[in-house]
C-alpha cells in the first residue's frame, strides 16, 4: 500500500465514523447521558478535523480525496446509552487501526500526524468504556 | 529524544538474525538482518554496523527497561499500589515479548533504582518514568526506517499513553 493509498483509506475511515457519530449523538440523550454526550461531541470533532486535514494531504499529493460514501451499514439496537457507547467504541477500534496502518505507510509529519490520532483515539477509547491496550490499532501483536 | 540517551554500545546488537513470528511478519523490514554467513565476504568488515534501526531498537529497550525497573522496584516497596502498578508490569512484559522477537539484542543489566518511602512519592516517580517512556516510543516512532516498526512503536506510546490515564484517574479517585 502506498502513502496515497492509505490516507485514502483513513479518509474513507473519517467518513464513515462522522456519519457513525453523528447516528450514536442522534441516539443520546444530552440530559439523561450528558458525559456521553459529552464523549460522543469531543469524537465527532476529532474525526472531522481529521476528515478535513486529510483531504488537504491528498489534495497536496495531487489526487482527488475519496469522498463518502452514500450510505453505511448502521449497527442495529442502539437503544441504550450501553450499546451506544459499545458501538462507538467499536467504531473508534476500526479507526485507531487505519491510524497505524497509516503510521507504518507513511514518514516524517504525516507519520507523526498518525502516531497523534492513534494516541487521541486510545484515549477516547477509555471514555467510551474501552480497557486500555497492550496494542491499541495494532491487536494481532498482542 | 527527551529520554535519556544510553549508549548503545551498552547494549550491543549481536547476531542480526531475525527470530520468531515477528521477525517473519517483517516487524524490522527493510532493515539488512540478515543471519551473518559463517564465512565473511572477502573485504568486508568482520563486524559490520548493525542498522539503523536495530540501534533504535536498543535504545527502546534501554527505556523499556529502565522503566520496568523502577515499577518492579516500587512495586516491591509498596504492594499496596499493586492495583495502580501492575498493568504497568503486564503491558510492559507484552511490549518487550514483541522487540524481544524483533531481533536478538544482547541485554543489559539494569541497577534497581531507589525508591522513595513515601507511596505517593514513589507513585509520582513512576508516573514521571512511565512519561518518558511514552516520549520516547513516540520519537522512535518517528525516526524507525521500518513501517511495521513505526507501527508497534506508535501502538506500544498510544497504550502507555492510556495507561498513564488510568493511573491518572485512579489516583484522582482516591
Amino acid at each position: 500500500m502506498s502513502t496515497l493509498e492509505a490516507l485514502q483509506a483513513t479518509l474513507s475511515a473519517e467518513h464513515a465514523a462522522l456519519h457513525l457519530y453523528g447516528l450514536y449523538g442522534g441516539r443520546t440523550s444530552q440530559t439523561a447521558d450528558p458525559s456521553l454526550f459529552a464523549t460522543l461531541q469531543d469524537g465527532y470533532r476529532a474525526h472531522r478535523a481529521r476528515r478535513d486535514q486529510l483531504r488537504l494531504a491528498v489534495a497536496d499529493l495531487g489526487a482527488d480525496p475519496v469522498a463518502a460514501g452514500a450510505a453505511y451499514d448502521e449497527p442495529e439496537g442502539l437503544r441504550s446509552a450501553r450499546s451506544v457507547s459499545r458501538a462507538a467504541l467499536l467504531t473508534e477500534q476500526a479507526c485507531a487501526e487505519t491510524y497505524a496502518a497509516l503510521v507504518a505507510e507513511s514518514a516524517g509529519p504525516r507519520r507523526r500526524w498518525a502516531a497523534t490520532a492513534l494516541t487521541e483515539s486510545a484515549l477516547l477509547q477509555l471514555r467510551l468504556g474501552g480497557r486500555p491496550a497492550a496494542f491499541p490499532g495494532a491487536p494481532e501483536l498482542g | 529524544m527527551s529520554q535519556r540517551a544510553r549508549p548503545v554500545s551498552r547494549r550491543t546488537a549481536v547476531g542480526l538474525g531475525l527470530t520468531g513470528t515477528l521477525a517473519a511478519s517483517g516487524l524490522l523490514a527493510g532493515c539488512t538482518l540478515d543471519p551473518p554467513s559463517a564465512e565473511p565476504a572477502a573485504g568486508a568488515p568482520e563486524d559490520p554496523e548493525p542498522d539503523a534501526d536495530v540501534l533504535l531498537l536498543g535504545t527502546v529497550l534501554a527505556a523499556l527497561d529502565d522503566t520496568v525497573a523502577l515499577v518492579t522496584a516500587t512495586l516491591a516497596r509498596h504492594p499496596r499500589l499493586a492495583g495502580d502498578l501492575q498493568p504497568l508490569v503486564d503491558v510492559h512484559a507484552a511490549h518487550r515479548a514483541v522487540l524481544d522477537e524483533a531481533a536478538d539484542v544482547e541485554q543489559d543489566t539494569t541497577d534497581v533504582p531507589t525508591v522513595p518511602g513515601r507511596q505517593e512519592l514513589a507513585l509520582d516517580r513512576v508516573r514521571r518514568a512511565e512519561t518518558r517512556l511514552a516520549g520516547a516510543l513516540r520519537a522512535a516512532t518517528g525516526t524507525a526506517q521500518s513501517g511495521d516498526f513505526a507501527r508497534a512503536l506508535a501502538s506500544m506510546a498510544a497504550s502507555v499513553t492510556q495507561h498513564l490515564s488510568v493511573l491518572d484517574s485512579r489516583r484522582a479517585a482516591a
